[in-house]
């Protein structure tokens, strides 16, 4: 009969006593124990927060460890351990520190215990297992995370921005009836360097150009959203009265709180990784080949609730041990040396060949956006048209196509085991995903960084074409922050409508097909792919990466598409799909898709890095107007405040900032 | 959720809190699902004790090939009984926050059908039939995986002890992702 109360184990938990609990005094108290079984009461105030946990990885029932628990805490009365009292200090160490663990507990419950999605999610992950259950755990861990930093976002720089434009408007339609706001404006055009501008005329310039909206601005936006605050290029570039003589700087205001949410995003998703990275973590250089072990004890997955699912799980598991014994009974042959190395030149040749194959398309993308430019009438970005949708449309077919033959080719690499196969998949979209948005990004960049003569050069060609007067020079301002902003504005849009589009394909399909036996080709399509749907999202979120600081609403944008997406592919995968045979090692891809997602928001914030130290600013529209450089801005800043930068310098000391990191794990 | 505030006083739930892994509102759940499962009482007793086939009926163990062995370790009176509280103590170990040695142990204690505290040959044939389902491995193919197991793992013969068990598991970090679920 198996026994769960041995005396062997009542000394193992007298030793964890011993150590945490009674600090010096273990010798007489564990004779104690060890002879009469029975434990001392010790007064509450003796006991710190490690007590707890020791008792909490106790391997007994949980009647046994309230039974302790409440011996350990009983009165004292007897004169004996009035006798061993503590110091005061220590009393107080002991309490503070009992407060700190129990609150940061309840943090960590109310955190932990979000009832977000809860049902949905369990309903997922007892009908595919852990496998899928983590791409939607994915999904929520970012939802919840965009929402905060879009409540951030709101608060601090929508809401007083329009604000500040509701008080200008009201005072500026008493100022408009008198000068010539044209006039004045294409004066204020002419300079281009150093000093911040007048408020009311930089307000006046936007109101002087009203854009119908028209139907198409959804999908472009462009036309009339530029007028608006989706884009960098609406915002303020000085401070505004609140009520009360208190003054709101817009500008100030942009960049720390974008910097802030930058901040959030880093620390957040870094702490996850070191903490999965931590857990995951297994020592292959010194460890006996033990899959064996592993794909008989873990693989069967506890969260199952579906009887389906309980049977195809029973056979994918069968079908992996007789794959396993097969293989084991055909003798291994040993691969000669000349075969290796044949086997890595293919894999080299392979790797080149994508490589070469992502060059092309970064090249091809640049080209798109060159001419996509030109095409336009001047580099006006209010005109709304449908031709603004190639670029997106042909950006989206690449990343639906091209990961999908990816996958294809890399089974002929002769790759050995399906974990490989997997990493470099992955690794192989992310550089995909990062060469689109790169190249993206540094044509924008590249773009503005002429010199300002062409500039009003082509301005001023665009004045021949239209052959108009001044009033239409004032309307075409050349606002590359903007243009940028509207490009990942459409990015996500159209990904978001084709994906829809697919989706709904698939759906005919599998209605279609429900009845027919299942080809090959079919049993592709029907499949939940977890790393296509993950990578997926990884790639949304290095869009909302990229454009936050030249679209401020990129995270509402985001967090709406991830609750439609959520629940389409609920949908989708309850009723039509079903899940992948083969077995998914869940740990270790949790841990490599958050490195992907921490590498690819690190270099988004070091091209941003980048760009604020050597980015040219627009002279004419966003909360940095006027300055050459973004940096510039800051040293203003500093300039009067000595004390930020020595807030900041004490902020980046290595002291500070290994203590953060600590604290964090 | 109203009527299961008052079942419990709030030493009680100091307690479950303090010495389990899960949280006051998962408490409260277990609570709701556990009436679900033994039927609704007039007056909530906790420390009523019912047949282990009640248990049987939780979805989540209702298609896990090893639910027998699952209700037997965690009675924690040793009579084939489980009581709320025991049912607390399985939803702890499964839960998130469970520690891997806690895990472990009772995973141990789980697969090791003939109680004999090690994992020998006749356990492991016992757990590979049950993992595979109504299709079983041809015999010969399973003994050499039980063979093939106890070599990689068995450093002094006599099957798989509960330390070595611990040891081979830290290796294997998908173990507790696939040893958990959620009430």
């Amino acid at each position: 009969m198996c026994e769960l109360w041995d005396k062997k184990e009542n000394i193992e938990f007298s030793e964890t006593l011993r150590i945490n609990v009674y600090g010096g005094r273990y010798e007489e108290i564990w004779s104690l124990w060890y002879h009469t079984g029975c434990l001392p009461s010790v007064p509450s105030r003796d006991l710190c927060p490690a007590y707890w946990e020791a008792l909490r990885e106790l391997c007994k029932p949980l009647k046994l460890k309230k039974e302790i628990r409440h011996r350990l805490t009983a009165r004292q009365t007897s004169s004996q351990a009035a006798a061993r009292t503590i110091s005061g200090w220590k009393h107080f160490k002991y309490t503070m520190s009992m407060h700190w663990y129990k609150m940061k507990q309840s943090v960590q419950d109310a955190f932990h215990d979000y009832s977000l999605w809860h049902k949905e999610l369990k309903k997922v992950e007892g009908t595919f297992g852990t496998g899928v259950g983590s791409y939607f755990r994915f999904l929520r861990y970012l939802f919840i995370l965009n929402f905060c930093i879009t409540l951030l976002v709101c608060g601090f720089i929508l809401t007083p921005q329009l604000l500040f434009r509701l008080s200008d408007e009201n005072e500026n339609l008493s100022l408009s009836s008198q000068n010539g706001p044209e006039e004045e404006i294409a004066f204020e055009f002419a300079v281009s360097d150093g000093l911040p501008y007048d408020r009311s005329l930089s307000s006046l310039a936007y109101a002087a150009t009203p854009e119908k909206f028209g139907p198409i601005d959804w999908l472009t936006g462009s036309g009339w959203f530029v007028t608006t605050e989706l884009y960098y290029g609406t915002y303020h570039n000085g401070s505004f009265s609140l009520a009360s003589g208190q003054h709101y700087n817009v500008a100030e205001a942009y960049f720390f709180v974008i910097f802030l949410c930058f901040i959030i995003y880093l620390v957040v998703i870094l702490h996850r990784v070191i903490v999965l990275y931590k857990n995951n973590y297994i020592d292959t250089v010194h460890d006996m080949p033990s899959t064996y072990i592993k794909k008989v004890f873990s693989s069967w997955d506890f969260s199952i609730s579906e009887k389906k699912a309980a049977a195809l799980k029973h056979k994918s598991i069968y079908n992996e041990l007789t794959e396993l014994m097969q293989e084991y009974m055909n003798d291994e042959v040993n691969e000669a040396f000349c075969a290796r190395v044949m086997a890595m030149c293919i894999k080299l040749v392979f790797w080149v060949i994508v490589l070469g194959v992502l060059c092309v398309l970064g090249w091809f993308m640049y080209i798109l956006l060159d001419n996509g430019i030109d095409e336009n009438v001047g580099e006006t970005t209010n005109i709304s048209d449908v031709s603004l949708l190639i670029y997106p449309l042909i950006v989206t077919l690449i990343m639906m196509v091209v990961p999908s033959i990816l996958e294809g080719i890399v089974r002929f690499e002769g790759y050995r085991s399906p974990r490989h196969i997997l990493y470099v998949n992955l690794v192989r979209t992310i550089m995909l995903e990062l060469t689109i948005l790169g190249v993206l990004i540094g044509f924008w960049y590249t773009r503005e960084q002429k010199p300002a003569l062409p500039e009003t050069t082509d301005s001023m060609d665009v004045d021949v074409d239209t052959e108009d007067s001044d009033s239409t020079h004032v309307q075409e301002r050349y606002c590359w922050e903007t243009s940028l902003g509207e490009e990942v504005y459409r990015l996500l849009i159209i990904d978001f409508l084709v994906s829809l589009l697919l989706i709904i394909l698939l759906l005919i399909f599998s209605i279609v097909t429900r009845k027919k036996s299942l080809g090959r080709a079919q049993q592709f399509l029907l499949e939940f792919s977890i790393s296509r749907n993950t990578l997926h999202l990884i790639y949304d979120q290095t869009l909302l990466w990229v454009g936050l600081f030249f679209c401020p609403l990129t995270p509402l944008i985001v967090l709406l598409k991830m609750t439609i997406t959520f629940y389409i592919q609920k949908f989708m995968a309850l009723r039509f799909l079903r899940a992948d045979e083969r077995p998914w090692r869940a740990a270790q891809t949790e841990t490599v898709f958050f490195a992907l997602t921490l590498v690819s928001l690190i270099l988004s914030f070091l091209a941003y890095g980048f760009n604020i130290l050597r980015g040219h600013s627009s002279p004419d529209c966003g909360p940095f107007q006027g300055y050459k450089h973004y940096v510039d801005f800051l040293w203003d800043l500093t300039e009067n405040q000595g004390t930020i930068l020595a807030v900041i310098g004490w902020i980046l000391r290595p002291g500070v900032v290994a203590g953060i990191l600590g604290i964090l794990m | 959720m109203g009527n299961s505030k008052s079942v419990f006083t709030e030493e009680e739930l100091q307690d479950y809190e303090d010495l389990t892994y899960l949280t006051r509102k998962e408490i409260f759940l277990a609570w709701q699902r556990w009436e679900e499962l033994v039927g609704k009482q007039g007056a909530p007793n906790k420390s009523r004790r019912y047949p282990e086939r009640k248990l049987f009926d939780l979805p989540e163990l209702k298609f896990n090939p090893f639910k027998e062995r699952i209700t037997r370790v965690f009675s924690s009176e040793r009579d084939r009984h489980i009581g709320f509280e025991d049912f607390l103590d399985l939803l702890s170990v499964m839960s998130d926050n469970a520690p891997l040695q806690l895990k472990a142990f009772y995973a141990f204690h789980i697969f090791d059908y003939n109680e004999d505290q090690s994992l020998d040959g006749e356990d492991l044939e016992i757990v590979i039939d049950r993992l595979t389902g109504n299709e079983k491995l041809k015999e010969e193919e399973k003994g050499k995986l039980i063979q093939r197991l106890l070599a990689e793992v068995d450093l002094d013969g006599g099957g798989i002890s509960q330390e070595e068990f611990k040891h081979l598991l830290t290796k294997c970090p998908d173990f507790i992702n696939a040893f958990r679920f959620s009430i």
